[in-house]
């Protein structure tokens, strides 16, 4: 069996060994990218939208890791044109919607879109919004991702 | 940013004052002996937090604090202590009736009583903060959150880590023994302005 290892909040993991990452996302977003033919996949939990010139925790923010993910990537002898991604998370958490700070997980889905966009990167799956988390498991042998709600699988992209 | 040790025992102090007063009001809210099982002051990398907690199903109730100190505050309940918790407030109203400890799924009432159980003990706790700091601090609406743990406590770790990466945490747990009953508190201060506050003690 595939080992499945756990990315952290704020953390990124590449491998070509086909291990399984896991992670677990509310308003956070798990962006897993993967080249099917390299065998080269990688999942990031990012927290945040934005950067802003900081880089002391490139894994923390979409328009951080998905460079750092894809370079690490290119290095394990993928192709870039090659690679695919597959995002879930971005939720609101809050039942009432007084909070301002509760726009963040759609803040996050927009910011993924555009920098996945930038960097030439196609979705080709997603399960984001609405207001639960997610436990997210990514295969990086054939790029599959499941989505489970508190133990119960509830998608399969 | 310093704090000496006389400081830390003073926050230590108001940690103290705000789940005895927790504890206390408890107790008489829900006609049983509830007890302040730890409380201690953590400086912690925040992206570790989710993963402490763990995916298992809980409800939250976050609130967040204005004034000296401000800070976000939230309260964990196991889903079973959170059924109970609900069941003991709620006994003889509604469609639950002091039944269904064993169903997933919580109601409207049943959630609106879980967040205001969680108003109760933010508001003991911060008025013990209040009465040591001989400060005024106003509470937000609670916002009650029925999920995986990790994703309950991500809203706070997400607004957190806009500005660090690292933080303080007051943490409590409450037990009601009899009943089975147990949550955590965790408590994230501005510590810019409790060191504030200290200060001009």
């Amino acid at each position: 069996m595939a080992d499945r290892i756990r990315v952290k909040m704020g953390e990124y993991k590449v491998c070509n060994s086909g291990s399984v990452f896991v992670t677990t996302v509310g308003s956070c977003i798990a962006i897993g990218l993967i080249d099917p033919v390299a065998g080269v996949g990688g999942l990031a939990h990012i927290m945040l939208p934005e950067s802003n010139g900081k880089n002391d925790n490139v894994g923390k923010y979409a328009d951080t890791a998905v460079p750092a993910m894809l370079k690490e990537m290119e290095k394990k002898k993928a192709k870039k044109e090659r690679i695919v991604a597959k995002i879930a998370g971005g939720a609101r958490m809050f039942r009432f919607n007084s909070n301002k700070m509760d726009c963040i997980g759609d803040r996050n889905i927009e910011a993924v879109r555009r920098i996945l966009k930038k960097y030439g990167i196609k979705i080709v799956g997603e399960d984001v919004g609405k207001n639960h988390g997610r436990t997210v498991e990514f295969h990086t042998s054939d790029g599959k991702m499941v989505i489970k709600r508190a133990n119960r699988v509830t998608n399969e992209l | 940013m310093k704090i000496d040790l006389y400081k830390l025992a003073k926050m230590n102090e108001i940690a103290k004052e705000g789940a005895r007063r927790v504890a206390e009001n408890l107790s008489a809210m829900l006609g049983m002996d509830v007890e302040m099982k730890i409380t201690k002051i953590d400086f912690v990398t925040l992206s570790d937090i989710p993963e402490e907690i763990g995916d298992s199903e809980m409800v939250g109730v976050y609130l967040m604090f204005f004034g000296t100190p401000s800070g976000h505050l939230m309260v964990l309940f196991p889903v079973t202590s959170a059924k109970k918790v609900a069941n003991l407030l709620l006994a003889g109203i509604g469609e639950n009736g002091g039944n269904g400890e064993n169903c997933d799924e919580f109601s409207e009432l049943d959630l609106s009583a879980i967040g205001e159980i969680g108003n109760i003990i933010t508001s003991s706790f911060i008025d013990g903060w209040a009465n040591v700091l001989k400060t005024e601090i106003d509470i937000s609406t609670p916002q009650v959150i029925h999920d995986m743990g990790s994703a309950v406590i991500d809203p706070i770790i997400v607004e957190l880590s806009k500005e660090h990466d690292h933080a303080f945490v007051f943490n409590s747990s409450i037990t009601a023994k009899d009943k089975d009953i147990t949550c955590q508190i965790y408590v994230f201060p501005d510590m810019d302005k409790l060191v504030e506050a200290l200060e001009k003690l």
